[in-house]
Order: structure tokens, then sequence, then C-alpha cells
């Protein structure tokens, strides 16, 4: 079978083999009762944008292919608000569909129609706790103004993910990866407590102490269970970092010094980026000299990665004997070049330690991997499937298209929490849980989107085949859910889901 | 949208300048009016474009587009040229002779002061009028002739880095770090406030030059982890404004946290003002070599 990249013609003939393209862009609500609860809203002094030129900022996600329009978009500014939102919802049947930062790649945070609650009107640091150490934030907050406001006094997060501007609300309740989660979890574990209000409209304060079945449901929950309004999250001391590279031209065993570094607890940072497969890029970094020195005397050795010079002369050597892929060569040059200077800005780096990595990282991927459509599909994995995994994942990358980055890191588990069921972390994960985004170079060519479901569709195939799970999941899972985790788990779920939802209001089409 | 003031302000995406792009998408800029005029032309987006649109010039643009036309005027003698090295002094700094005389002295000999600074460019600009481009063409051609110029308006450096990149042009900020005698002067206790009209204008250069500043001397600036400057919302046009959807008290307040200086020094006369009610001493950045003993 022969796919196209030229952009010319775009419809493999195999496409769509997983799920109808619709699934990720469900039909527009009917409108049926909007006016009576916007009246409602209105006399409780709720205002709700429905300019349809503003309506326009909501189209879609940071995926850019699933597109919808909302009937209205209430910016959100206190949990009360969203607590009036959510009952008069429910009365009037009204689709409430959450944005934080909206970087969804299936257009989960988009509205098909409804009311679009955008919870960055709710970004204000509450308090910062450095003998606790632990912040009280609104929601809707960016981490990176969340790091803003953590640096002032000597404070930084644990993990989030590598991007400008994802919420802490959203992440909460999606995953949120980091180079840092093969040794501090994922930002989920971070929360130690939660203000959500529920989609019948009450206000509960939740924690492991305290409400504690709405804890473990609302975070990796989806936005199934409650609008997460305020959250109490662990913090730490800030630190400059040192930063090593490992090149590698296998990927088996990039992957498998990763897995085995993470077991080792062996660096504070860990990942691979890739540069196709051909390029593979070992990442590891540390917040103190001592963790560094320890790394160095017992575990350099035991890696397979180059240094920089030893790995160009390799793969020169590689290239000059296969001039027929010159082009390729040239790419992964042009690549290095451009790459690595963004990967250690002048002005981020002091006494040789980079500052602000979150920084540096998140500018790198918005750079060199960000653009208009982005189609990140991406697996979940137990330590066992992770190689076998992301080496089928790779064959369909290369299947689809030219150029593609594999991102790949360990999570670490805090053994077997009730938040982990039906989530990204993947049933048979233990201890440790392993993801992978496949992301491709989309260059500014233009895609038909069934070409891009399909290659999306072929990831996620491999998930259901392997029994994985997928870090990132949410619009995909309407058609996956039940092949990935099973008829008896889902309807579980699903009755749950009923119960604290009777209208099915919030955040439908994500996952039910 | 992260570093926006509008946003920081208002929490309105419409406000800002990717609302206004998203908006444009799919309708007309009579739409986005309300959102143009609430920028205040700080630059401080154009950094983290991630399509590295010039944030500035299009807002510009795009509100002059229907703004009235304003004459603008020039104080010079037509067919005035400048020469050597001049400095382009805003109303504030002519008006003070103090501060002028310590200005040119820290300087050097050689500065001296151009008659017209172009300030009736920038307060067109800023109220979002159409500029007469006879009058922005014979400002630039006066300009021309000149070896150096020190701007003291960040509007006024950034219009003449449009339309004559190879001018040797610099903010007073740059110059003063650049001669390595503030290097001496400030240190760990300082709080050291960018004018972010004019470093944003010239980030990729400039981006480095006050991290060296910084990582020399220990003092704080009011940059975010972008390297972004923070502005506080006044300008030389809107000093005596009340109504701002940018609140220079909470700018101020926001710049301070976690930062307990012991002097502020800015680089922009303008925000002497809003940082005064602080305590802690608020210099101009020339008057800092007096208050080190260094002039006078
Ligand atoms: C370029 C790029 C890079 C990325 N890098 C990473 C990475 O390194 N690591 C990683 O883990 N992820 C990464 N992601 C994915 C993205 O960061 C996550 O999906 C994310 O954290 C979502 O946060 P958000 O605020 O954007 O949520 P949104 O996209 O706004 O929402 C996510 C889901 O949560 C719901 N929701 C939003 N806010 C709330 C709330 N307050 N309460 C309840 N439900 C809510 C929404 O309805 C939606 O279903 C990347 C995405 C992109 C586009
Ligand atoms: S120039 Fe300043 S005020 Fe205007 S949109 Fe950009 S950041 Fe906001």
């Amino acid at each position: 079978m022969s796919y196209k990249t030229d952009g010319s013609k775009h419809i493999g003939k195999d496409s769509l083999i997983g799920i109808p393209r619709q699934q990720t862009n469900p039909s527009r609500w009917s409108g049926k009762g909007w006016d009576a609860f916007v009246g409602e809203l209105g006399s409780s002094g709720i205002d709700v944008v429905t300019e349809p030129s503003k309506l326009s900022l909501y189209r879609s996600d940071a995926g850019g292919v699933a597109t919808g329009s909302c009937h209205g978009v209430v910016i959100a500014r206190s949990s009360e608000m969203i607590a009036d939102i959510m009952r008069a919802a429910q009365k009037h049947r009204i689709p409430v569909t959450v944005k934080g930062g909206g970087l969804t790649t299936e257009g989960e945070s988009v509205a098909f129609g409804g009311l679009q609650l955008d919870m960055r009107g709710m970004s204000k640091v509450i308090n910062i706790d450095r003998e606790d150490l632990t912040v009280r934030t609104e929601a809707g907050i960016y981490w990176h103004s969340l790091a803003e406001s953590l640096r002032r006094y000597g404070m930084d997060y644990l993990s989030a993910p590598l991007n400008m501007t994802s919420s802490v609300g959203g992440t909460l309740g999606v995953g949120g990866i980091d180079v840092n989660s093969p040794r501090l979890g994922c930002s989920a574990d971070q929360a130690v407590a939660l203000k959500v209000v529920t989609p019948r409209g009450d206000i509960v304060e939740c924690s492991e102490e305290d409400n504690r079945d709405l804890f473990e449901l609302v975070l990796l929950g989806y936005g199934q269970f409650g609008i997460i309004t305020e959250a109490t999250l662990r913090i730490r001391p800030f630190t400059p970092i040192t930063m090593h590279y490992f090149y590698y031209s296998s990927l088996r065993e990039a992957m498998e010094d990763l897995k085995m570094l993470t077991r080792e607890d062996a660096a504070d940072y860990l990942g691979i980026l890739t540069m196709l497969d051909r390029a593979i890029n070992l990442l590891v970094a540390f917040d103190s000299d001592e963790r560094e020195k320890m790394f160095f005397s017992n575990w350099r050795n035991k890696i397979r990665g180059h240094g920089e010079m030893g790995f160009a002369v390799r793969t020169a050597a590689h290239y000059l004997l296969r001039p027929w892929k010159l082009r390729e060569a040239l790419y992964l040059l042009d690549r290095k070049r451009t790459l690595l200077p963004a990967l250690s800005p002048s002005h981020h780096i002091a006494s040789g330690k980079i500052v602000d990595r979150s920084v540096v990282f998140s500018r790198a991927v918005w750079r060199f991997w960000g653009g208009r459509q982005m189609v990140i599909p991406d697996l979940a994995t137990s330590e066992d499937k992770f190689v076998d995994a992301i080496l089928k994942g790779n064959e369909v990358c290369k299947k689809y298209f030219d150029h593609y980055t594999l991102y790949c890191v360990g999570i670490k588990l805090h053994g077997k929490l009730p938040r982990y069921e039906l989530s990204c972390i993947p049933p048979d994960a233990q201890d440790f849980a392993y993801g992978c985004e496949f992301e491709p170079m989309l260059e500014g060519k233009t895609y038909s989107r069934d070409y891009l479901q399909s290659f999306k569709n072929e990831i996620y195939d491999i998930g259901v085949e392997m029994g994985t799970s997928y870090y990132r999941f949410g619009g995909m899972m309407k058609g996956y859910i039940r092949r990935v985790f099973g008829d008896e788990l889902v309807d579980r779920y699903l009755k749950m889901k009923e119960k604290a939802d009777p209208s099915m209001i919030l955040n439908r089409d994500v996952i039910f | 949208m992260l570093s926006c003031p509008v946003w920081h302000n208002t929490g309105d995406p419409f406000l800002t300048f990717c609302g206004r792009a998203r908006i444009l998408q799919s309708s007309t800029e009579e739409n986005i009016r309300d959102s143009l005029n609430a920028c205040i032309l700080c630059g401080s987006c154009e950094p983290l474009c991630s399509y590295d649109i010039n944030t500035v010039d299009r807002t510009i643009d795009a509100r002059s587009g229907s703004g009235e036309r304003t004459g603008g005027t020039p104080v010079t003698v037509p067919g005035a040229r400048a020469n050597g090295k001049v400095l382009l002094a805003n109303s504030l700094i002519l008006n003070d002779d103090t501060i002028l005389k310590r200005t040119l002295e820290a300087l050097g000999e050689e500065w001296s002061v151009f008659e017209d600074n172009g300030e009736d460019i920038s307060a067109s600009l800023e109220a979002g009028n159409q500029v007469d481009n006879y009058r922005v063409n014979e400002f630039i051609d006066m300009l021309s002739t000149a070896d150096e110029i020190v701007t003291t308006d960040g509007l006024i450096f950034r219009v003449i880095k449009r339309f004559m990149p190879e001018l040797n042009v610099m903010g007073l900020g740059e110059r003063m770090i650049t001669r390595s005698v503030l290097e001496e002067m400030i240190g760990p206790e300082d709080l050291y406030i960018i004018d972010s009209r004019t470093y944003h204008s010239d980030f990729k250069k400039l981006a480095s030059i006050y991290d060296g500043l910084r990582q020399k001397t220990g003092c704080m600036m009011n940059l975010d982890l972008n390297r972004v400057a923070t502005p506080s919302g006044v300008t030389i046009h809107n000093r005596n404004e009340d109504k701002k959807l940018v609140d220079p008290a909470r700018q101020v307040a926001w710049i301070l946290e976690g930062r307990p200086a012991k002097r502020i020094i800015v680089e922009k006369i303008e925000d002497r003002e809003p940082f005064s009610g602080y305590p802690a001493d608020v210099l101009f950045i020339t008057e800092i070599l007096e208050d080190n003993g260094n002039l006078g």
C-alpha cells in the first residue's frame, strides 16, 4: 500500500479502520433550552458571551483537527459562579464543555454546541506555603504562570507538561507527564487537595482524607466527575539543572537503557527524543552535582549511548555507505543544528546549568513541533510492553510520514491508586508506566483529516491489540474505551457518571 | 497571552493579541476594535509568538487603519539634520534640567540633544491615530545623518528600527549597560526596571545583554521566566489618564512580589512615579551614577 505525503492525495486505502472520524467530531447539540438557560444565568449576573466573532476563538483545540462551535462562552471567575452554571445546566440539560489551556489534540476541550466554560479566568495563586511545601492555586492557571509565582519565592512545581499553556485543572484530569515523571510521577499525583464543582453544582473540597471518592474520580478523570476550581499541589525548592545527551542509532537500545535508568533512579530527569528512528537522543539531567557524579560513576558505563562526537562519526559513516539517503542525512544535520542550541539558549544558562528548564523545553517544543495542526497520538504501556509497542508505533510513523519525532518517558506510580483505574495508567503497570508520543512533522503540508485520523487510529489500534493505555487519552476514547478497558469496567464508570451527572452534560463526548 | 498585561489585568482572552488574531480569521477588524484599543503596545507578546509575528507593528497598523489622521507637530526647522551622537530625550527629561544634564554626562562628552524627539509620532501611535507618512519620513531622514542615536521612548525606538534598521540606535538602558560602568553601580539589592517597549523591539539582541548584566551584578529585573519584561503600564502619554485596563498599581505590585529591593532603578523616566509609593529609593537610570558618586 502506498501513502502520499505531498498533499495531493491523502486518503489511505485502509484509512479509518479503527473508529470513524466523526467519533472525534460529534454532531452539534441542538440548542434546545439555551435561551432559558442564558436567561437564568443572566438573572444571577453571569455574562454569557455570544458574539459569533468571539466564539470563533473556541473553534478548535491545539490539535487544530476537530472543530466545533459552542452557543456561548463564560469566562469562569469563581467556584460559586460555576456552581450556579452547573445547576442551571442540569435543569435545562445544556452541555458544558470545560476548557483550560485547550491543549488537547482530539477535540476533548472543544464544545460541539452548548456552553464553553473557559477556566482561564480563574488564574490566581492563592497561597504559597514554603514550610509545608505546597501551593494553593486557582485551577485555570497555566503551569507556566504558576512557575512564575513560585519562582519569586525560590520554589518550583514538581512536574508538568512541557508546553507553555496547559492549565493546572486540565492537566490534573488528564495526567501530565514531564521529563522528571520517572522520579516524581505524573502531575495528577502532585495534588494534595482539590476544590471541585460537581456536575450537579455542589462545591466540594476533597483530598485523600476528605471526600476521597470524589478526589480519586476527578484526578485523571477527564473532567467527567467535576470541574476542578482550586488545587493544592506539592512544590519543591527551585534548582537549575545540568543536562547531558547520549545518542543512539538503535531505538530499542535507547528504550532499554531508559527503562534501566528509570528503574534504578539514576537521574532526576530522563527522556528520549528522536529524529526519525535514526538519531535517538537520551536526555539525562540532574538537580544536583552529587546526583550527576553518582550517575557518571555508577551508570554511565552501563548505557550504550554515545557522546556527540562518537555519534557524529558513526552517523557519518552510516550515510557515507548509503549515499541514496543523503536527504535524510541532511535533514538530521539541519535538525541537530537548530534544535540543540534551542535547548540551551545562552540567556537561560548560568554557570553551565540550565535555568528555567520548563521554559526552555516548552519553547523548543512549540518551535519545533508546534503548528496549526498537531497530531500527537500516544501510547502508555507497562514496562514489559514498552519496547515492542513503541517499535510498532515507529513503523506506523514511517509508513505515514517522511519526518517524525518520538518522545518517550517513564512515569513513576504511587502504588495502586483508585485514580489509575480507567485512566492513562495501563492496568498492568507496576511501579512504573511508560509513555510515548508519536509526533509527525507536518512541516506546513496539508493532510486530509482522514489521513491524519487513520494514522492516529493505527497507533491507537496498537494499544487495543497489546492491552496498553493512552497517556493523553480523550476524544478518541469514546471510540476506543470499551475495546481497551472492556465493558464491565466502562459500564461501572458509566453508572457512576449517570449518578453524578444525571443530564450527562459535563464534558460530553470525551469518553462517554 | 502568557505575558500580556492586559490579559493579566482582565483575564479576558479576547483582549490579547492571540484573541485578535483568532477573531480576525473569521471576521473583520471592526470586531476587534476594543481589543486593539486595549493593547498598551508593550511588546511582551512578541518574543513569545510561536509564529514570529511582529505583534506590535501589526497592532499599530491595524489600529491606525481607521484612526483619526494627525499631522504631528515637528519641532525642528525644516531641513535640520542630526549630526554625531544624538539623544532623543522625551519631554519629561527635557523638562528637568538636572536629569537632562545627568543624562548627557552619563552618555559622554560628544553627545547632544536633538531637538526633534518624535514624541508627536509616538503620541499618535499610542492613541491609534494615523501618522502622517510625510512626517515619519522627514523624521527618519533627519536622523539618517547621525552616527549614533539614543532614544528614551520605546515607540520611537521601534519606528526607527522599522524604517531604517541600519541606523545605529539604542535605548538609553542598552547604551548604559554597554558602557560597562553600570556593572559597578548596581548589585543584588537593586531592582532594575527595563523599558519593555524598547527591550522587546530588539529582543533577540537585548535578552543576552540584559542577562549579562543580571549575571554580573546579581541585580533583580522585571523579567519573567521567559526573559520578557513586565511593563508598569505607564507611558509618557498615558501618565495622567486614570481609566486604564492595565492598572499600574497592580503591575507594580506584581513586579515587586518576592523581590525585596532597596533601590529601584528605572530605565524609563515615567516609571519613577508608579514605583514611588514603595519603600525603596527610586532612581532614573542616569541618577544612579550620581547616587554612587560617579558624576558631578
Ligand atoms: C505541543 C503540545 C505539547 C504537549 N506536551 C505535553 C507533555 O509534555 N506532557 C503531557 O502530559 N502532555 C502534553 N501535552 C498535552 C497537554 O498538555 C495535556 O493534554 C494537558 O495538560 C491539558 O491541559 P489543558 O489545560 O490544556 O487542558 P484542556 O485541553 O483545556 O482540557 C483537557 C480536558 O480536561 C477538561 N478540563 C479542562 N480544565 C478542567 C478543569 N479545571 N476541571 C475539569 N476538567 C477540565 C477539558 O474539558 C478536557 O476534557 C502537549 C500538548 C501539546 C499540544
Ligand atoms: S503588545 Fe503588550 S498589551 Fe499588546 S497584546 Fe502584546 S502583550 Fe498584550
